[in-house]
């Protein structure tokens, strides 16, 4: 009966349809951002954009967002390349390497990922404040420096990797660090590429650590920044439309971009659940 | 030789994972004990050498408060709202979407997108759609002749408001696992059971639903952990209001902690929050393997 | 205390282990001008502040200027923060952290928290002092400004900075279509916001944000100038009050107004924007706001403003705005250079021209006449100003920002949950006397 071309039809509509609501919200803050604020305080609401491309200028002067965009651009880079580095040198030892308390270690990192991050804010704000990183770039990027995901995900690679092909780069008198950066990353990358492409995301979509830990736009990324835009800026709602798309416009053409890489990670992500 | 080997390759190992070990070590398990510690005084956040042990008065006092007990049942409420919903409604979406279609990848993509948005900007275009004089959805009450309502001005919508901002941005998520669960059940079992009469509901029940329990398990997990740590949301929509019916366990942290400076206190609330976290996932790992065998 | 040294120890090593194993560039940590001065030659202090953007920074900046070239050994820099609750978090950080700024804007309340740790200083003997206050000078403050910089311990702790207080914001055409005048009671309120709601025409009365203790907002502020203009009180002999008989009757207004449709409930400054919109008749903010609802309403109608209504005791406002305090760990020279800043600022000179340039409040009476030409082209100002002598700051006592938000929670309460009005109150007075005592 699932095969009445009728059925299939009505079940497209609806698909269609829940898609279109789900991406209603972005057409309708990109309608809000091109109308005057008499337009959008409208009743009946006027559905369509007027090209009122002044919100923008208005919002984009409000703030230094080229600083915030800058901020988070360079925390989320090196957020990321430090994760890929740290996962990859942990991720090869547990993959290819014995040595003692092996697999006692990897239990007890699988374990950190039980602690959750709300529950670390106060004992972490009290140590970087101790250590005087309240307020820095290094606040908003070690903590977040190695990630039990990236490490798993490797070691996983690396128990697949064949054992003959480290042993032709041993007869080669390969170095491990050789064998790992010439070898290893390059047949790596895709997972790589999964890791860091999530890195990325969670770098920059990240608000709560950085708006506790942080009080200065000198060093505060752009989500922080769009908060107390909305503090400052409550009223203006064309404004502050504005300053949502061009704030959200970054990711969704990253996401367009690695769409593939995004749907695999998440493909491999979900194949870990079995066994 | 071989010993002087594998002390050198332990060693070696050693040092590969010392870079995580270090982070992990710092900014995650000795916190987690820093906790616990400052949860015993009454801690002053502006000058430590001030703080007074105070035992378990924390604690104590935690647990007489009411606010904790509200900020646990909108925490529960938060929960029971947005995670079986969201997993049902993403089942049923990613079900509608297992047969390929010209658009498919497209509409997936339509699905996956709200959750790689940042929680702050998305949860502005709510609040405006919220708005309960000026927002869409009034608008669009009105216009059905229906009563408006006040979404996050009124403390029995503000709930359901944020649920549904929360089911919005997590759905993508949630179907795009449940697609990949649906790929790895073979096609097979589903066609004996069609040759058998098995009608698309029995089909389903008997055979999809029981192999897809992993896939479950995982997005129920990661989803009620996910709802238990929520912050931005209820930061941006409705800061723990109307009338404290907002306020979840984590909202509450964060006020007492960085709004309030009542550090010891949180510390202790923080420290509840972990055990219930941790006593959740264990007790749905445990039920769902008592189900899986 | 040894495991505390214990972890940190630890955690201070695992730490540096990093650091040293990365070197990411630009990952400094900005040195605080404030603590880098000596004390022969040139004095720099810091002012952590909020003045960031439009005719505020221009302003300030243009007072530094003129400050330094009197002062040729002393340098002011600009600690800029975007809004209040990050310039607490900023000032709370640095003093926990032991790198204070120099001086900072405060609420009084800030201020009492700040003084009992000891982290800014009393300014009595600078007050008394030869670079001081003579009797004639401190007379010469609006006296309740003045008091306002004080302590319940009777101490001064602060100089004025930015001072601002509640005006009645409204739409005059509709007004005048309604036959109606500038209420001058809150009863002459409650009849205009009631005549002004129709369901037909989409309007009514006035709309508030409650705001939440996480965040008190303009409503609560509203909530208590009613309260004072009916002869109640937030905070007395030393007890929370706001659940008096007074309390009653200013949320019954409230209550009444709410239902009948006139009062309506929003966040993010909804008042502005619904008379911006031509829904609401009024709009309840303070004089300070003025740039932003001109800009609201947009030229759409007549926009005119008057003195908040009075109640059964009288005219009641609640006084916004922040002062300046010194903090203490600073060196006696930067001490001495920033009395001789903030004082500066408070001259009439200074405070009038400041005034003139951001909306806020002149505080010192001989600035009006400098000023003549600028309040008769901007009368507000004046209305606004007259109505200081009735407006009194939040009580600084440390936790009443916390214990004022509970206020926001029993309007939504019974408002929007019907809860009687007096169990409201009782309740919330109940977690504001605890907010209060836990504070201290």
């Amino acid at each position: 009966m699932r095969h009445h071309p009728w059925l299939n039809i009505l079940r497209i509509i609806l698909v269609v349809v829940l898609a279109l609501l789900f991406v209603f919200p972005f057409y309708w803050v990109v309608v809000t951002s091109l109308n005057t604020s008499g337009q959008a305080l409208q009743y009946p609401p006027v559905l369509l954009p007027h090209g009122q491309f002044g919100n923008y200028v208005r919002a984009w002067s409000g703030a230094p967002w080229l600083r915030y965009f800058g901020n988070t651009l360079f925390i989320a880079t090196v957020t990321t390349l430090l994760v890929l580095l740290t996962s990859l040198l942990a991720g090869f030892a547990f993959g290819t390497m014995r040595f003692p308390g092996k697999s006692l270690l990897f239990m007890a990192f699988l374990a950190l990922m039980m602690i959750p991050q709300t529950v670390l804010l106060i004992p972490d704000y009290i140590l970087l404040q101790d250590f005087n990183w309240l307020n820095t770039y290094w606040a908003q990027i070690v903590p977040w420096g190695a990630s039990v995901f990236g490490i798993f995900m490797l070691r996983q690679f690396f128990l697949t990797l064949p054992s003959d092909y480290w042993e032709a780069a041993q007869l080669d008198g390969a170095g491990r660090l050789y064998f790992l950066w010439k070898i290893a990353v390059p047949a790596a990358r895709p997972s790589l590429i999964t890791i860091g492409l999530y890195t990325f995301l969670g770098s920059w979509n990240s608000f709560l650590w950085p708006f506790i830990m942080t009080n200065s736009a000198a060093v505060q990324p752009v989500e922080v920044g769009l908060s107390n835009f909305l503090g400052t800026n409550g009223t203006d709602w064309t404004g502050l439309s504005a300053a949502v798309v061009y704030t959200t416009l970054p990711v969704l053409v990253l996401f367009l971009i690695a769409q593939k890489q995004f749907m695999k990670g998440m493909y491999s992500g979900a194949g870990g659940i079995k066994g | 030789m071989t010993g002087k080997r594998t002390r050198l390759e332990a060693f070696q190992a050693y040092l590969y994972l010392s870079p995580s070990a270090l982070i992990f070590l710092a900014f995650t398990l000795l916190p987690a004990f820093y906790v616990l510690y400052i949860g015993l005084f009454n801690w002053n956040f502006l000058n430590t050498s001030m703080s007074k042990f105070v035992g378990f008065s924390n604690y104590t006092a935690l647990l007489k408060s009411p606010e904790l007990w509200h900020s646990l049942i909108a925490t529960f409420y938060f929960v029971l709202g947005s995670v079986p919903v969201g997993i049902f409604a993403a089942l049923f979406i990613a079900l509608l979407l297992m047969r390929p279609f010209r658009g498919l990848g497209l509409v997936r993509l339509m699905f996956f997108a709200p959750y790689v948005t940042p929680v702050v900007s998305t949860s502005i275009v709510w609040l405006w759609l919220f708005n309960p004089q000026f927002g869409l959805f009034n608008a669009i009450l009105h216009f059905l002749h229906l009563p408006q309502i006040g979404w996050v001005q009124s403390a029995r919508w503000a709930m359901p408001s944020v649920i549904l901002y929360t089911l919005w941005h997590t759905m993508g998520f949630n179907i795009i696992i449940f697609m990949a669960g649906l790929t790895t059940i073979p096609s097979e079992l589903g066609e004996v059971a069609r040759i058998d009469g098995a009608s698309a509901w029995q089909e389903f029940w008997h055979v999809t639903w029981p192999l897809l329990t992993p896939t479950t398990l995982f997005v129920t997990v990661i989803n009620t952990i996910g709802a238990l740590q929520a912050f931005t949301q209820f930061f941006t929509l409705t800061n723990g209001g109307p009338a404290g019916s907002t306020t979840t366990a984590s909202f509450l942290l964060f006020q007492q902690a960085f709004v309030f400076y009542h550090t010891g206190y949180a510390a202790a609330l923080a420290v509840l929050l972990f055990i219930i976290i941790a006593a959740l996932t264990l007790v749905q790992m445990r039920v769902s393997r008592s189900e899986a065998y | 205390m040894k495991i505390n040294r214990k972890l940190k120890t630890l955690s201070a090593f695992a730490a540096a282990a990093l650091a040293l194993s990365l070197t990411v560039a630009g990952c400094g940590t900005a040195p605080n001008p404030g603590t880098t001065a000596n004390s022969g030659g040139p004095v720099t202090i810091s002012f952590a502040e909020t003045m960031v953007s439009g005719t505020q920074k221009s302003a300030l900046d243009h007072l530094i200027s003129q400050f330094e070239s009197k002062h040729s050994n002393i340098k002011v820099t600009l600690m800029p923060e975007p809004n209040y609750g990050v310039l607490q978090q900023k000032e709370v950080a640095a003093v926990a952290a032991k790198n204070p700024p120099t001086i900072g804007q405060v609420y009084e309340d800030w201020a009492a928290d700040f003084a009992k740790s000891g982290a800014i200083i009393p300014l009595d003997s600078y007050i008394k002092g030869k670079d001081g206050f003579s009797p004639k000078e401190i007379a010469d403050f609006v006296p309740t400004i003045w008091k306002d910089q004080q302590l319940p311990d009777g101490k001064t702790w602060m100089l004025p900075f930015n001072k601002s207080d509640f005006v009645m914001y409204y739409n005059a055409d509709k007004m005048k279509q309604l036959n109606k005048t500038a209420p001058q009671t809150w009863n002459d309120f409650a009849t205009a916001a009631q005549a002004a709601t129709s369901g037909a025409n989409n309007s009514w009365g006035l709309t508030i944000d409650p705001g939440t203790p996480t965040a008190p907002a303009n409503g609560t502020y509203l909530w208590i100038s009613v309260l004072r203009s009916n002869g109640g009180h937030l905070y007395a002999n030393g007890k929370i009050a706001f659940n008096s008989a007074q309390g009653v009757q200013t949320m019954q207004l409230f209550k009444d107004l709410y239902s009948a449709g006139a009062l309506k409930l929003g966040s993010n400054y909804p008042g502005e924007t619904a008379l911006g919109a031509q829904r609401s008749l009024f709009d309840m903010s303070t004089v300070a706001s003025y740039p932003y609802v001109l800009h609201a309403v947009n030229k759409k109608f007549n926009l005119k403003i008057a003195a908040l209504p009075s109640g059964s005791a009288g005219q009641g406002n609640i006084m916004q705005g922040t002062n300046i305090a010194i903090f203490s760990r600073t060196t006696a020279a930067q001490k001495q250079a920033a009395w001789q800043f903030i004082k500066f600022l408070t001259e009439p000179q200074q405070t009038a021209y400041w005034a003139q340039q951001t909306g806020y409040l002149p505080i010192r009476t001989s600035a009006l006449p400098l000023m003549k030409a600028y309040l008769d082209s901007h009368p507000y100002q004046k209305i606004a100003a007259d109505s200081l002598q009735y407006a009194k700051a939040q009580p600084p006592v440390p936790g009443m920002q916390q214990a004022v938000g509970y206020i926001g929670d029993a309007i939504t309460r019974v408002l929007t949950q019907k809860v009687p009005v007096q169990q409201a109150l009782d309740q919330a007075a109940s977690k504001a006397q605890q907010a209060l005592a836990s504070a201290q």
